[in-house]
């Protein structure tokens, strides 16, 4: 068998005229000898069936499967989360927007899963033969058969403090935490639990239907046979039979709400509808602002009149008068002596007069059952009745011969109104004060004193055909004319009927007022309700037997709220709880940043902040003629209206949101906008308050440490600089030192005399040294070699003087010649060598200079003079704080037995090389 | 399937009467019995008996246990109509038990009076398992011994016996059954 699963709508109420009626689920999705099982709906109104092969999800737009290896056999939802029980005692958990299986769960031997409740964290489990098996969050699954009166478990239901646990020997009633059975209502197999407000409801295979008020009381049984499906809303109940759907009214009888064949499942979808699941996978609606209240065994009667009195109803067949009661049980029947359709129904004088089209009018004793006619013989002109109606006291009537009145079975024409002419009297309607009348043709008319007066003055509206009158629950008036539309009368003058379009009353076969302000009118095959602009519209798809005759009950006092009519064989009783159904908008995904995210959490991090909202109106009809009207609040104050189902905003700033959404048809919206999804787009973490704080600190904290470390750099160098001129002035000094200049020229006069050349050429040399030292005491550092130079013109100088007693040993790497050093300091040292020591040919100054590792290293034997030459003293100091503010070195000055080493350290740096150049 | 669910019959059944050999106290086990059904067909009247079955229903625990060969059912009008009902319906060659195992859901009255019970278990007849719920009467004799009577209908499209089309009028859909066993403790 293949099962379409098509969803027919039928029963539903609506706002639309001409909309399809059928939606099918895509066939694609079924498989091959799949086979429906049950129904259920989520919070958000979507509808999930169970099939052999999964679960269908239809969001209103379309259909997808999740496939489910087991049958499933019960099914709840969480917030993040479907749980499916199967057959096998499998408990697979789904996530509830990707529909992707998130774990799975052998919680059964072998038993099916026939209930599961969600407490909490925990998770309560009924299966049919292994009892109760309880989940607790890090737990293992605990079972609980023992305490139970049986471990077939049909269902599970929260009382207050309880859990009803309903088995094939009765309903356990267990403690809270499930440890305790409290007591067991002795109800036999109880397949079948519902709770209201104040009853329990036990069904169960052979036992009927028990109500309990309390659960130490004794049941009372409510429905004797067998029910296949209970269903509670608040103080509800619905039960699904073989043959009809039934509700139970006032805690005490059932009314039929429709009958169905092959119905299996059930549930309440709203106010207005139930959900049946049909064996062939179909789904029905089931109206519960409609129920069947009598249906004739003959299904070819046909009803050709109603009416209805404060306690019975009147029906009127071909040579058959029906009495019924309120609830649509028969009470009587009355057989008329001649075969004739009964059109109308009037009460007067105690006696029920039944207007007949072409066999005048019978008088029926509803007591004794006697029935006289009143025809030709008693005076009627034609034995065609067209209106019949009690005004104050007399019974007026119309044929086709005109208007008059019964009395004592006598007929009297009122030819003396001349005001309507000889025209057919279509209707005619008393409210009690007023006896209204409509004619074909000449409009309108109320009865002021002996005459008739035109409804209105309107000169189209005097010459319309006025089919019916009738008044509303509230008293107002109203007529359907042929030509002109509906009218509703008020101070003194008629007014068009909103809502009642020219094209609505076009072939209509019954008018009449509804509830409240309402008029209900059939024509077209189509049965509206309008109330102002909203009107609710039902065709024969939606369940009638037919609309080609139907016939409405004027009766309309503000106590008697319901509207009866019949069509074909079935009356209908019509009291509408609300009067519009309105498509209720249903968020059905959310995307951030392209993928599903769960909207139940409502919090969306700052950088997910490109959001899609899926949404839809779950189980209305053309669910693609919907349009909607959407805003969302925190960033839009004006509403967006589309027919999309995609909301798009990219891109959202932090802060509070409202989606709100309203759905209408042709561009009419009802009731206020639904606030489907209140969100909250995180902060970022670098705006928040904390993260700015310590911003700033760590910028204030890393400011100050570069402030601080270049004013450090800048007195380092400032003070390098204060020490080179120190130096240079230390040198120059020297230089200029008048013990020097007096050394030098003494050696230059003993050079000129015996060789001037030689003379010539130590002036030169002299003169070059200082030229030089000129040249580069500008500079903090030169090249060791260029130093060398410098130091190598000094020793010349000084071996003049000294001769042989003065050696300079030099001994340094061709890598160490690239190195760097504060200018003049070897020319310092070397000046200090001779300051402090003899230097005689017995005693012969060697001044050695070598690299050794990362120095270089200046040493001499000691042999100290005893007056040494007076000088500046501050050579080595002065050498050692350039060392160490330049490079932030230190020199080693070190005296070791008879010799004397100054150590320093070896300094290589582009920016020294550089400065070669 | 259809072996499987055997197979936990068989199971069920062994496990009972082990448990009646190692404590037989609430047990009763029939000595006499009859079972008995009934096809009223339009065109034909078929119906047969046996006298040979076991039945076993435990007091204490509320289980009972019935299982019979269908070869034992005797009693149809000619030899012929036992073939067909042999072979062509039941198919005995493949199935040639019928099992019924479950719990009795109401409680028994005192060793006096009888007692309108339910009874719930699987039902197999021609290798097809069913759930049922069957209402029963078990009187208590005043020798102590337990008398079982129950009627009940099988459908024969549950277990998946097939009509063939030119003899659907000879065949009722449903067959009645009638099962009256006299139950002896068992010692």
């Amino acid at each position: 068998m293949r099962i379409l699963f098509s969803i027919v709508f039928l029963l539903i109420a609506f706002n639309v005229a001409g909309q399809n009626l059928t939606v099918k689920l895509p066939a694609e999705y079924a498989a091959e000898d799949d086979r429906p099982k049950f129904i259920v709906k989520d919070e958000a109104g979507f509808i999930y069936l169970a099939s052999e092969s999964g679960l269908y999800f239809h969001d209103g737009l379309e259909a997808k499967l999740i496939p489910i290896k087991a049958p499933p056999s019960a099914v709840v939802f969480t917030p993040g989360e479907i749980i499916v029980g199967t057959e096998t005692g499998s408990l697979l958990t789904y996530h509830r927007h990707e529909l992707r299986l998130l774990d799975e769960l052998q919680v059964a031997d072998s038993s099916a899963i026939s209930a599961i409740v969600q407490k909490g964290d925990t998770c309560i489990v009924g299966t049919k033969g292994e009892g109760l098996i309880i989940l607790e969050k890090d737990k293992p699954p605990r079972k609980v058969a023992e305490i139970l009166s049986d471990p077939f478990i049909y269902g599970i239901e929260k009382s207050g403090a309880y859990f009803l646990v309903g088995t094939d020997r009765g309903v356990d009633v267990l403690s809270n935490d499930l440890s305790r059975l409290e007591t067991t209502l002795n109800t036999g197999i109880s397949s079948h639990l519902a709770k209201t407000s104040s009853h329990l409801f036990v069904g169960g295979f052979g036992e009927g239907l028990k109500k309990f008020e309390t659960l130490d009381s004794e049941g009372s049984r409510v429905y004797e046979g067998e029910i296949k499906k209970i269903t509670s809303v608040d103080d509800r109940v619905f039960i699904l039979t073989d043959e009809a759907v039934m509700a139970f009214r006032d805690n005490s009888h059932w009314e039929r709400l429709a009958l169905h064949q092959g119905a299996i499942d059930m549930i309440y979808l709203n106010e207005e509808a139930l959900l049946l699941l049909q064996n062939d996978g179909q789904l029905t609606f089931v109206d519960l602002q409609f129920s069947r209240k009598y249906q004739t065994a003959k299904s070819d009667l046909l009803i050709t009149a109603l009416d209805r009195s404060d306690s019975v109803i009147y029906v009127g067949t071909d040579g058959q008068v029906i009495l019924l009661d309120l609830d649509g049980i028969q009470l009587n029947t009355y057989q008329l002596p001649t075969s004739s359709a009964v059109v109308k129904f009037a009460e007067y004088e105690g006696f029920l007069y039944a207007g007949t089209f072409g066999q005048g009018v019978f008088k029926i004793n509803l007591n004794t059952g006697e029935i006289r006619s009143i025809d030709e013989s008693n005076g009627l002109r034609d034995n065609s009745i067209l209106g019949l109606t009690t005004h104050k006291d007399t019974l007026w009537f119309s044929t086709l011969s005109g208007l008059g009145y019964i009395s004592n079975e006598a007929v009297t024409y009122l030819d003396g109104a001349s005001s309507l002419g000889s025209t057919y009297i279509y209707s005619l309607y008393s409210n009690g004060k007023e006896l209204f009348v409509g004619t074909d043709g000449r409009g309108a008319f109320v009865r002021s004193g002996k005459t008739f007066e035109p409804l209105s003055r309107d000169a189209e509206l005097q010459t319309a055909n006025i089919y019916k009158i009738a008044a509303d629950h509230n008293g107002h008036v109203k007529l359907i004319t042929q030509q002109l539309g509906a009218f509703v009368y008020e101070n003194g003058d008629l007014q068009p009927l909103p809502g009642i379009g020219e094209n609505d009353y076009k072939g209509y076969t019954a008018f009449g007022g509804g509830p409240g302000e309402s008029t209900i009118l059939i024509d077209a095959e189509k049965l509206r309700v309008v109330n102002g602009e909203k009107v609710m519209l039902y065709d024969e798809d939606s369940g009638f037997d037919s609309f080609t005759d139907a016939f409405l009950n004027t009766v309309s006092t503000p106590s008697l709220t319901e509207v009866f009519f019949a069509t074909g064989s079935s009356i209908y009783e019509f009291s509408p709880s609300s009067m519009l159904p309105i498509p209720q908008p249903s968020l059905i995904s959310v995307e951030a940043n392209f993928s599903p995210i769960d909207f139940q959490v409502g919090q969306i991090k700052y950088d997910q902040n490109n959001l899609v909202f899926r949404i839809g109106a779950p189980w209305y009809r053309d669910a693609d003629d919907l349009e909607y009207r959407y805003r969302l609040k925190g960033l839009e104050s004006e509403f967006r209206q589309s027919k999309n189902t995609e909301l798009i905003y990219p891109n959202l700033p932090f802060g509070e949101y409202d989606l709100e959404v309203q759905v209408g048809y042709n561009g009419i919206f009802y009731g206020s906008p639904n606030e489907l999804f209140h969100f909250r787009v995180l902060k970022p973490f670098y705006l928040e308050i904390w993260f700015i704080a310590l911003f700033i600190i760590g910028l204030t904290a890393l400011i100050f440490l570069v402030v601080k470390l270049r004013v450090a750099y800048v007195n380092r160098l400032n003070l390098a600089e204060k020490k080179l001129v120190e130096s240079e002035l230390a040198v120059l000094r020297n230089q200029i030192n008048p013990h020097f200049l007096f050394n030098s020229f003494n050696t230059l006069l003993t050079i000129i005399e015996p060789d001037s050349k030689a003379g010539a050429e130590y002036l030169e040399k002299l003169s070059d040294f200082y030229r030089k030292i000129l040249e580069d005491h500008k500079q903090q550092v030169i090249p060791l070699q260029k130093e060398l130079k410098i130091l190598d013109e000094y020793i010349y100088l000084q071996k003049k003087r000294f001769g042989d007693a003065l050696k300079l040993d030099l001994n340094v790497s061709e890598k160490a010649y690239h190195s760097s050093i504060p200018t003049l300091t070897l020319q310092l040292l070397a000046e200090n060598a001779l300051k402090h020591n003899v230097v005689t040919p017995t005693h012969p100054l060697i001044l050695k200079i070598y690299d050794e590792g990362s120095h270089l290293i200046i040493s001499n034997k000691k042999k100290a003079k005893r007056k040494p030459e007076k000088g500046t003293g501050t050579g080595l100091e002065n050498i050692q704080s350039r060392y160490s503010v330049l490079f932030g070195k230190t020199v080693n000055v070190e005296s070791s037995g008879d010799f004397f080493f100054v150590k320093l350290p070896l300094i290589y740096s582009d920016h020294h090389e550089n400065s070669d150049s | 399937m259809r072996v499987s669910s055997h197979l936990k019959l068989l199971f069920l059944l062994l496990l009972i009467f082990r448990f009646a050999e190692s404590d037989a106290q609430g047990l009763f086990q029939s000595n006499q019995g009859r079972i008995h059904f009934v096809s009223e067909a339009p065109l034909e009247l078929i119906e047969a008996e046996t006298e040979t079955f076991q039945i076993i229903v435990d007091t204490v625990k509320m289980a009972f246990a019935v299982t019979m060969q269908i070869e034992s059912f005797k009693g149809f009008n000619s030899a012929l109509q036992q073939e067909h009902f042999y072979e062509n319906y039941m198919e005995i060659d493949l199935f040639p038990k019928a099992v019924f195992t479950g719990k009795i859901l109401n409680s028994l009255s005192d060793n006096s009076k009888s007692s309108k019970v339910k009874v719930k278990g699987s039902l197999t007849i021609h290798g097809v398992e069913k759930q049922r719920v069957i209402e029963a009467n078990f009187d208590w004799t005043e020798e102590g011994n337990l008398l079982v009577e129950a009627l009940f209908t099988v459908p024969l499209e549950d277990h998946e016996i097939e009509i063939p089309r030119i003899v659907y009028q000879k065949i009722a859909e449903e067959i009645n059954v009638s099962v009256t066993a006299l139950l002896k403790p068992r010692n």
